[in-house]
């Protein structure tokens, strides 16, 4: 059976930017026995509980596209976004490649469009929408109902949105 | 025609900044300057804010040392409500504190200046980093992580979440600590000793192989300045100031922390958004004074823990004992060395019945108009200072951070490893290593220094005597 992990990251004090924590508390309430991480930020010690999992899936807000994007990540080449402890997924990936000789075998990133980020609490309508079809598909992911692959098929590039 | 070279970004540090060297028209250095280049302006927005929202506001400033700010606004919190809070909430505020200390510790030791010790300051700087260390020994690596995660797991536990978690407030703290939660940290305690007592070890391995560059890594007499317990041991969480200078002679102590103001002054230049911080008795400049596991390590007469207190007699006896240790590479000693008491430490919290009682938070109206936190951050001694109205909504907000308390001394660290090693008018890979490690010692966050954020990658310049660019390398 797939070891799947899902890691929801962002601000939830900036609007929009929180998108990716709120999807993730939903599909932790929804599946309380599912490995659901919610962050502010993606942080090292990550990267063991990233070591045991097959699967990777990343949620995260994005102002780069207008609509649920879908892209495959693969561990960080060069130290960019792997310093320091805000990392990127590409970044965490790399650590946990490096320090335990593996990465999951499949790793997502969904972003979910953001258009306002200023200082508050509240998603706008169209961030919310998504945040809900993000929830959607991670939840028929989770129930074997969809795979990786048939997301990846999914969501338009950030190029092609 | 004189010449600054400048370093802008500088790597494997928290926040933005560049370094500026002028040179003479011999090409000998006059003058470096590290330039921090980020304004937020926290002080100034809180104003008109409850004090009550302090907490969550103030720990937004940082995501490496949120807990300090939290802690800290608390006490300001507590200050203003004028309660003395429950001994449970301060035995567990201070096992946060000190899960604080070893998170960012182990971040600064491991992820960020590992790979200089581990690799050398000459080794090829696209693999001198958490890879390279990777690379070099694995294992190591993966323990630092893991140490890093015990912190966190602490921060976690008590209060919900790693990062911003609201869980100090004015009075006390929010949720109370169980037996269940309190036997699952104290199983995680051998291996983060091991751990830490690992690094000693490592770093006092490959010490000797530093020998030719460490008298240039800030090495200089300063002040030290930090908070200690009232018989003078090792603090983390209360205390009063103490004042060391670079001779080992104490200079001042037993200050209130309501008068810090009489003694820290703070001082501006129009080249950095970074504030200097000095000693008002000593005016600024000759003010300068270090603040952080140094000037810990330094200031206390005592170690409460056995293993650390071991460790500070062999540091202490570096510098002949009655001397304070002035060179700034061994804040990385001194930081291992807190590493170790910080984690004996919460041993002893973990094991202490108080730590599960149940009244946790005193409640109170506003009945003081003026509150002042402070408590020892990872980088050193943290001030929070609110003037409130009747209300609790906030009139005037100080913030003193460590890292900027630290700024002198960085200044002239920069300064003195430019002396040493720029030779002509280039700027070399080991140069600017070596400024950066200079740097790097101090571990400083300049997202909490300067309430500002982001990341700090290494620009350096060279500018002639005009001003003019002739020279320049970015990382």
């Amino acid at each position: 059976m797939t070891k799947t992990i899902i890691i929801g990251f962002g601000n939830t004090l900036r609007g929009d930017d929180g998108a990716g924590v709120a999807a993730a508390e939903m599909l932790a309430g929804d599946f309380p026995g599912a490995n659901v991480v919610a962050v502010q930020e993606l942080h090292p010690e990550l990267a063991e509980q990233l070591a045991s999992c097959d699967l990777a899936v990343f949620l995260d807000a994005s102002v780069r596209t207008s609509t649920l994007c879908v892209t495959r990540v693969s561990p960080a080449r060069s130290v960019h976004g792997a310093e320091g402890h805000a990392l990127s997924p590409a970044g965490v990936l790399a650590l946990c490649s490096g320090l335990y000789g593996h990465a999951p075998q499949e790793a997502l990133l969904v972003e979910i469009p953001a258009s306002e980020c200023g200082f508050g609490e509240t998603m706008s309508a169209q961030t919310l929408r998504m945040t809900d079809y993000c929830v959607l598909l991670i939840s028929e992911l989770l129930t074997g109902e969809t795979t990786a692959g048939i997301l990846l098929d999914l969501a338009p590039s950030p190029a092609a949105g | 025609m004189s010449k600054t070279i400048t370093i802008s970004p500088v790597t494997r540090i928290e926040g933005h900044a560049k370094i500026t060297i002028q040179l003479d028209e011999r090409g000998n250095v006059t003058d470096a300057r590290f330039h921090v280049n980020e304004f937020r302006g926290f002080e100034k927005f809180c104003e008109g804010r409850l004090m009550w929202e302090m907490g969550g506001i103030t720990s937004r400033i940082c995501g490496i040392c949120p807990t300090s700010h939290l802690i800290t606004s608390a006490k300001a919190g507590d200050d203003i409500l004028a309660v003395t809070i429950p001994e449970t909430a301060e035995k567990l505020r201070r096992l946060i504190t000190l899960a604080q200390w070893i998170q960012s510790h182990a971040l600064s030791f491991f992820h960020l200046s590992s790979p200089d010790f581990l690799l050398g300051f000459d080794s090829d700087p696209a693999t001198r980093n958490i890879f390279g260390l990777i690379t070099k020994d694995r294992e190591f690596a993966r323990r630092g992580i893991r140490l890093r995660k015990f912190g966190q797991e602490i921060i976690e536990v008590l209060g919900s979440r790693k990062i911003h978690t609201p869980w100090a407030v004015a009075g006390g703290v929010r949720e109370p600590f169980d037996a269940a939660k309190r036997d699952h940290l104290l199983a995680l305690i051998p291996e983060a000793k091991e751990t830490a007592l690992l690094a000693l070890k490592t770093l006092k391995s490959i010490h000797q192989e530093f020998a030719a560059d460490i008298p240039n890594f800030g090495s200089f007499r300063s002040m030290f300045v930090g908070l200690v317990a009232p018989d003078g041991a090792l603090e983390y969480y209360d205390g009063t100031i103490r004042v060391m200078d670079g001779s080992g002679n104490i200079i001042a102590d037993k200050i209130d922390i309501h008068r810090y103001d009489d003694y820290i002054g703070e001082a501006s230049e129009s080249w950095s958004y970074l504030k200097f911080p000095y000693y008002k008795p000593l005016g600024y400049q000759k003010g300068m004074f270090r603040v952080g596991p140094l000037a810990r390590v330094n200031i206390c007469d005592y170690i409460d823990t056995p293993l650390a207190e071991a460790e500070r007699k062999v540091f202490k006896a570096m510098a002949g004992n009655a001397e304070a240790v002035n060179n700034s590479f061994y804040y990385h000693y001194a930081r291992l060395i807190e590493i170790l008491f910080a984690v004996e430490k919460a041993e002893m919290l973990l094991h202490d019945p108080a730590m599960l009682g149940t009244n946790i938070r005193a409640r109170a109206m506003i009945n003081r108009r003026l509150g002042i936190g402070a408590s020892e951050a990872p980088r050193g001694i943290l001030f929070h200072r609110y003037e409130v109205d009747e209300n609790g909504v906030l009139e005037k907000v100080n913030l003193i951070i460590a890292t900027a308390q630290n700024n002198l001394a960085m200044n002239r660290t920069v300064r003195q490893l430019a002396i040493q090693y720029m030779d002509g008018n280039k700027i070399t890979e080991g140069i600017l290593n070596r400024i950066e490690a200079g740097i790097r010692c101090y571990d400083p966050c300049l997202s909490c220094s300067t309430h500002a954020s982001g990341r700090m990658p290494l620009h350096v310049q060279l500018l002639d005597c005009e001003g003019t660019v002739v020279s320049e390398l970015r990382r």
